[in-house]
Order: C-alpha cells, then structure tokens, then sequence
C-alpha cells in the first residue's frame, strides 16, 4: 500500500499525479487544447498553412465564393450520385417481407412465374378463399388449360396491391393472362397502412409514394392532416430508398438460401398453389396475427342477423369523392397496358362494401365477380366453414373455390358473360 | 429531434445551409440562437421559458457579482440556490418525496404525501450546470462577465450541445464568439466522419444491443449466469457507444458551424484503474466536479482520509446528477468507494492485463445498476451473475442476432475505443482529395443505414 502523492495546488478528481505519463497531460488536462480539436476546427489564430487544412485555406486566399458554391455543389451532387448507385444496389438482395410467410410465396412464385396463367390478390379473405388446387382441375376441365398462384397477403389494400401488380408484371411471366384482384380502398392513413412494418416500407417505392401523395392531395382532410400524411409516407419512401434497417435481413435471406432452409417449405407453397391455410405445419401463414390464435367465438344470432342486412348495408350511399378513382383507373392501366386482363372478384365477404357497388354503377370496376350474397350463394355463409364472421376456412374456401371455378368456366364459355355487379 | 432521426438531419441541413449563406457573425449568432430556442422548442415548447428563465438570471446576476464587488458573495449565493433549486425542484422533487413516504413508512411512520405531476425539462443538468460554471467563473475574476446578453443566451442554448452535453464552460465557448467563423476554418471531412462514428455508433451498435438486453434487465430473475454476465457487459459496450455517440454527433455539428466543443470521451475502456477511467469518461462533468466541487472541499490537501471523504461525496452527487433514484446513488458510491480505495492501494502494482480486468469488472458490475430501474432488479441480477439464484428461466439476450456474435464483444470493445484516437484519422482524411471523400462517404452511408437498427431510441443521456 501506498499513499498517492498529489500535487499542492488544484487537485482533479481523477489521479492526475497518477497518470500515466503522456507527453500532452491528460485529456482532461488537453481540453479544447486537444490535438484533435485543432484538426476539426482550426483556430483562428493558427496559421492555416498546415498540411492538413491546405485546401480549405487555398479556397479562403480565394475568395471566390461562387468556386466555393460550386464544389459545394458538386460534392453534394456526388454524395447523391454514389449514394444512391450502391443503395440501389443494395436494395436487389432486399428479401420479400417475410411477414405471414409472403416471402416464401412470393419467392416461389418468381421461381415458377412462367407456369401460371392466373393469380389472385388481395387482403385476408383472399387469402383465406382461393384455393388453386380445387380451382384449377375445374377451370382446365372446361376445355381451358388454367393454373393459378394464390397471392393474397392479409392486409393488402389498394396501393399494395398496385405495388405487387406491377412487381408481378416486372417478373415478365409469360403465361399469365388473368390477375384477380379483391377490390380494396386505398388507404393513406399511415396507422391503418402499416406504414413503418417491414411490408409497408418495402411497398412504399417510388411509384407507389407518388400514388399515395396523389390520393392525400384529392383527400378532403385538412392541409395539417394532409401535411402529415405526406410527410409519414415520404419518410417511408426514403427508408426504402434508403434500406434502412434492411442489413440482418438481407444476410438471414442469403443464409437461409444458402442452406436451403426453407425447401420444405416452398415445396407446400408450390404444391398447394400458395393457398396455405390453418393445417400449415409452419404455423406462420394462417395465424399471423395474434386476434385469430383464439377465434372469438361468433354468435350465431348476430351472425345471421347481419347477414339479413347485408344486401340493404351493399346498397347503401357511398359518397366516392374521397376515393381515389384515379388509383384504381392506373391499376386497370397498369395491367391492360401489359396485355393482361384484371378481374375483380368479391369474394363472400360478411362486411358491407358500399363503395364498391357505387364504382361499379360509374363503371369504374371492369369485369366484376361478386359472392357477397348470403341469398344467391348461402352455401359460401354456412357457420362451421368460417373460422370468424370474416374468413373462411380450410372447408370454406374450398366450397368457395368450387363455386368461383364454376362461374368462371362457365363465364369463359359464353353462359353468363356479362359482369355482375356487388349486390 | 434526435441527432439520428432524418428529421435532425432536414433541421441541420437547412441551418447549416442559411447560416453560412448569411453575412456577419452577429446575423449567424442570431440565426443560430433562433434554431436553438426552435430546437428545444421541438421537445416540448413548455420547457422553453424555464431556459429562458436560467440564463436572463444568470445573465444578469453575473454583471451584478461584478458591478457589486461588496457584496458578489450574495449575488453568487443567489445564482447558487435559485439554479439548485429549479434542479432540484423539476428533477428530485418527487424523488425526495416517494423516498421520505419509504423512509417514515420503514420507521413504522405512515406519511401521505403527493408527488407532483413533472415534466423534466430535457437538457435541464447540462444547461445548469454550464450557468452555474459561468457565474462561480465570473465570482473568481476567471471570467469577465458577457456584456451582450444574446451572446450569453447562445452559450447556453448552443442546440448541438443543449440536450446531452459535452458541458461547455463558458471561459471556453464564449471567446469563440468574439471572431467571426470562417467555413475555410472547418475541417469538413473530419466532422462529417465523426458524425457517422457516433450515427454508427448509436443507431447501429448501441440499439441493436439495447433491443438484446432490455429483456434480460427489466427482469433478470431466473435467467442464466451466463446470460447475465454478457447482458451486462453487453450494457457497458452500449452506454459507451450510446453516450460518446451523442458527444461525436455534437462535436461534429458545432464543428460544421464552426464552434468548437470541449472533449468528452477519451477511450475510457483503455483505462487501467477507476481513477484513470474518470479522467476519460464524461470529461466536461467530471472536470466540472472536480473545479466546482472537489476543489472547494479542500481537494486533496487534506489528511488521505479527508481526501476519500471529500471522493465520496463527490461522487455521490455525481450519481445524484445522473438521476433522481437510488439506483445511480448507489452507483455513484460504488464509484466514490473505489476512487477512495485506489487512494490507498496502488493499482499500478498490479500487471496490465489485471489492471484493465479489474476496471473492467467494476464497470460491468457498477454499470449494472446504473441500468437497472430498481435496486431490487439489481439485486436479483447480481445474485443471478454470482450463481445465487436459480436459472429458472430459459431467457436469453433476445433472440437478436447478437447473441451468437457474442465473441465480437472484446473485439467490439478495443475497436471502438480506438476510434476514440480520431486525431489520426481526422489527420489522414484532411489529406483525402475532396471528390474521392465525398464517394468515399456516399458509399459508406449506404451500407451503414442498412444495418441501423430501426426505430429511433432516445439517448440515454437524455434522461438526465
């Protein structure tokens, strides 16, 4: 043991008798004096002839403020320029979201993309009805060779579906003629559009942002709610752009690639058309979000009820100032321009979509297949093959998918040609 | 606004941009005070007329220490207790009051008393403690009090500094106000550098690691020794990185102004006792302590014993400052008691490896409860950590992808303390040609954000 010798004067609270020796004392010692300071910030007494800051001083002997301009100009075009080169670079070994299992249909899809004829997209209650395993035998049967790929992502409204359509078309599969699409609204609100998740980041490119701006812009919110729609979905836009966040992603997608993690997995998805529903061994494509682990158990009596209600609730007053028609009309655009063909299909939904039957009396809607009677089609509302009054299930979709491939043969071969309306 | 969200970087931009467009060093102070009091504002514009409050007394309580010499003592007395008390009353009031309630309630003495519903003003110790220098500077005739009271008010509202330190002295900040700045004067390449250090830093390493440990120490009971252990060593890399990151950014963005902020962090991990670490870790408060506290406690001209007490106490208070709980009290004791010891056992006895292994430990251990919300969580951690209690639990430190990268902690340690030695790096890269920096820092940007871990978290330092 010892005792520290200190200096007589002004002792610091750290050892300075103790330190050890450093030709320019302690940090504390150096201060502002330190070295590095004098690097970041030269004082203004120091000459500034030093190596180390020659060039800025050469441009301050200038004086010439606009030279300065200029290459602050330039580096600034060139931090751009580089920046977005490798960020776009980076952005090609972004996975697809993994969310609900997208990742592993999507993947699938894009390997087998040249072998489909058709595809179904939309939120949950495509997801849940469309079954190509039932709809394909049925459709080719009736003298029309039909496979189908089953795109439908819980969720997936408007501007999504528009992103994953012209995603879909960039892919260039040269089979696909039909897109089915569940019409959807399109919503800018950034709670209700997940706009910060995985999926709502990875949907916000370039195109899509500009939708959505558009759509904010036609809105009848107030300026301070536009304002703060518009600065919500350019943050997504440049998180995209930017990838934020997108590094562990991109090296667990590689890694399970490379140890060909999810082969069992694509080879359910590719056997069943994408269709994946409550009996998943995964687990991950059916129950994904935490409302439908435990399905709250429907009251017969409101069920029926409602559905009473539900034509009178389908032709109720939709006022469709605030729809982004514009949106809907680049979606048709979009495919048509591809030479394909998008067909809208309502699938047996238990909640009213006013809004779609006042499109469809503007003849916005094209092609429409509607199953949301509970009258015309009470096979598709029967209790048991619902998992909640909202998606089907296993047997549900099933009894949907038989119905669904009947009316399209039968739409394809002249017996009703004529597009029905939402009733 | 944090200095990692894209919002700061819209705000600085825009500043940076209109400030050195401006002509005349009164129009870009001005300018700049503007964005500060806007910058504050952006946290909450009710805390704005407190700092507005702190510096006209200040202001004009130290042209009154100097105009009154006969009775400066009163004036300086007077600046004392009204900025102790805002402290004290915004940042310890309901601290003082939940620990009487505990205290009589121990003593068998049940007392109601209510706590009041505080905002705490951010920034509130650093701007205190940065008005009390100014005035204790001007009482000892070290500084002359600022005549203009705007120049005053942008020493203390200066925004890159504002919120989380460095605590600037004024004897320093505000000579630098006199000369106009010169953008020929900035080292460019140098600060944009150490603002990506510290974006790395804190939004790369110390949030992906908070995502990891924050599990583990809002409840540690059960969980495995071994997760306890890299959990709290995992926290001391974060609070390093988190907390110097927040003094690069800083640093970096007074530097593209042209001002010059005092050193904070000087690769403190490198230290080889606790005393050593306290001369590299949180600089500017640790000299604050020791000029403004230490020092008029009679230092260490005393009896050893005298010295340790007056150690103690200094950093207990140290703790205080950090945080109205008993978590950072007593983590202000352990560090006082160790500085107290080392006063007395020579540590430099010891071989290098060992010396850098004890500090290290008393940080792991002490940083522990620094983290901790409770002293019981503590507690339940260190018995945990010890083998005390049973791993009842199969938690670990989150199913992050940290966890198996568990052997680029050490490594993580030194490299990031040898950032701390820039002088090189800022050397090398004022040599950089301009075109092949700015490609350079284009690239470089682009493949640091995707490895950000998204979703903005506050600073620790923040909270204090």
């Amino acid at each position: 043991m010892t005792l520290s010798i200190e200096p007589k004067k002004d002792v610091a609270v750290g050892p300075q008798g103790k330190r050890p020796a450093r030709k320019d004392g302690t940090a504390a010692e150096r201060g502002q004096a330190s070295l590095f300071f004098d690097v970041v910030h030269v004082p203004e007494v120091e000459s500034v002839s030093a190596s180390e800051i020659a060039r800025p001083a050469r441009a301050a002997a200038g004086g010439s403020g606009a030279r300065g301009g200029r290459v602050a100009v330039g580096a600034v075009a060139l931090f751009v320029g580089v920046f977005l080169l490798a960020a776009h670079g980076v952005r090609m070994l972004v996975p697809w979201p993994s969310d609900l299992g997208n990742d592993v249909r999507m993947r699938v899809f894009e390997q087998h993309k040249d072998e489909y004829d058709a595809v179904y997209i939309g939120p949950s209650t495509v997801y849940r009805s469309f079954r190509p395993d039932v709809i394909d035998p049925i459709v080719s049967k009736a003298g029309r060779p039909f496979r189908s790929f089953q795109l439908g992502f819980g969720g997936m409204l408007g501007y999504e579906q528009s992103f994953y359509i012209r995603e879909i078309l960039a892919m260039q599969p040269r089979k696909l003629r039909w897109i089915f699409v569940e019409p959807s609204q399109f919503v800018t609100d950034p709670t209700m559009f997940n706009l910060y998740s995985e999926r709502g980041v990875f949907r916000s490119d370039l195109t899509t942002t500009r939708e959505v701006l558009r759509g904010i812009a036609l809105s009848t919110d107030d300026w301070q709610e536009r304002a703060r729609l518009w600065a919500g979905h350019l943050k997504a836009w440049s998180w995209r752009l930017a990838n934020l966040g997108k590094g562990p992603a991109i090296v667990a997608s590689m890694l399970r690639r490379h140890l060909d993690a999810d082969a069992i997995e694509e080879e359910i998805v590719l056997k069943q058309g994408g269709f994946q529903d409550e009996d998943d061994p995964f687990g991950r494509h059916h129950r994904g979000f935490s409302l439908f682990e435990q399905p709250p158990p429907i009251d017969p009596k409101v069920y029926y009820q409602d559905l009473k209600t539900l034509a009178t609730r389908n032709q109720g007053r939709f006022n469709l100032s605030s729809f982004d028609i514009e949106s809907l009309r680049e979606q048709r655009r979009v495919v048509e321009g591809a030479g394909l063909e998008l067909i809208y299909i309502v699938p047996s939904l238990y909640q009213p979509v006013p809004w779609i039957t006042a499109l469809n009396a503007q003849g916005e809607m094209g092609t429409l297949m509607a199953f949301n009677s509970p009258t015309d089609y009470p096979k598709l509302y029967r209790l048991r093959d619902r998992i909640d009054p909202v998606h089907v299930n296993r047997q549900g979709a099933a009894a949907f998918s038989l119905e669904f491939a009947k009316r399209l043969a039968e739409m394809w071969a002249g017996a009703s040609a004529a597009p029905e309306g939402t009733r | 606004m944090l200095f990692t969200e894209q919002r700061f970087a819209l705000f600085f931009i825009a500043v940076l941009a209109i400030y050195w467009a401006l002509r005349g060093n009164r129009a870009r102070k001005n300018f700049l005070l503007l964005c500060s009091y806007a910058f504050y504002a952006g946290w909450d514009w009710r805390l704005t007329p407190l700092i507005l409050f702190s510096t006209v007394m200040d202001y004009a309580l130290a042209l009154r220490i100097t105009g009154d010499q006969a009775r400066k003592k009163r004036w300086l007395v007077i600046s004392l207790v009204a900025n102790l008390t805002l402290l004290g009353f915004f940042k310890y009031f309901n601290f003082f009051i939940e620990s009487a309630v505990g205290f009589s309630a121990w003593l068998g003495i049940p007392l109601s008393m209510h706590t009041l519903a505080i905002v705490l003003p951010v920034g509130i110790s650093f701007y205190t403690f940065e008005s009390l220098s100014y005035t204790i500077d001007v009482y000892r005739g070290i500084l002359k009090p600022v005549r203009n009271f705007l120049d005053y008010a942008f020493f203390i509202a200066f925004f890159p500094k504002l919120i989380a330190g460095p605590i600037m002295r004024a004897k320093d900040f505000l000579p630098q106000l006199t000369d106009g700045r010169r953008w020929a004067n900035v080292n460019v390449r140098a600060c944009l550098t150490m603002f990506l250090i510290g974006y790395i830093k804190k939004a790369v390493i110390s949030d992906h690691i908070a995502q990891a440990i924050d599990p583990v120490f809002a409840a540690p009971a059960g969980v495995a020794a071994s997760t306890l252990w890299l959990a709290a060593a995992l926290y001391t890399l974060q609070l390093y990185c988190d907390f110097s990151a927040y003094s690069d950014m800083a640093t970096a963005c007074a530097g593209l102004l042209g001002y010059r902020l005092t050193l904070n962090f000087d690769a403190p991990y490198l230290s080889q006792s606790v005393r050593e670490f306290w001369t590299r870790w949180h600089i500017s408060l640790s000299t604050w302590f020791r000029d403004y506290l230490f020092i008029p406690l009679g230092g260490s001209r005393g009896t050893p014993m005298r010295t340790a007490v007056n150690l103690f106490t200094v950093f207990v208070l140290c703790g205080i400052w950090h945080g109205a709980a008993w978590t950072l009290v007593i983590f202000g004791m352990i560090h006082g008691l160790f500085m107290s010891i080392e006063r007395f056992v020579d540590v430099g006895r010891m071989p290098r490896p060992l010396r850098h292994a004890y500090l290290l430990l008393v940080l792991v251990l002490s940083l522990s409860i620094f983290r901790s919300t409770d002293v019981s969580l503590w507690v339940s951690m260190l018995r945990g950590m010890f083998g005390l209690g049973a791993a009842t639990t199969t938690a670990t430190v989150s199913s992050s992808w940290i966890l198996p990268l568990w052997w680029l902690v050490p490594i993580a340690f030194l490299l990031i303390q040898a950032v701390d030695q820039r002088v090189h790096l800022a050397r090398a890269l004022a040599r950089v040609p301009m075109w092949r920096f700015t490609a350079a820092y284009g690239l470089s940007v682009a493949f640091v954000l995707p490895w950000v871990a998204v979703g903005y978290r506050p600073f620790i330092y923040f909270q204090f």
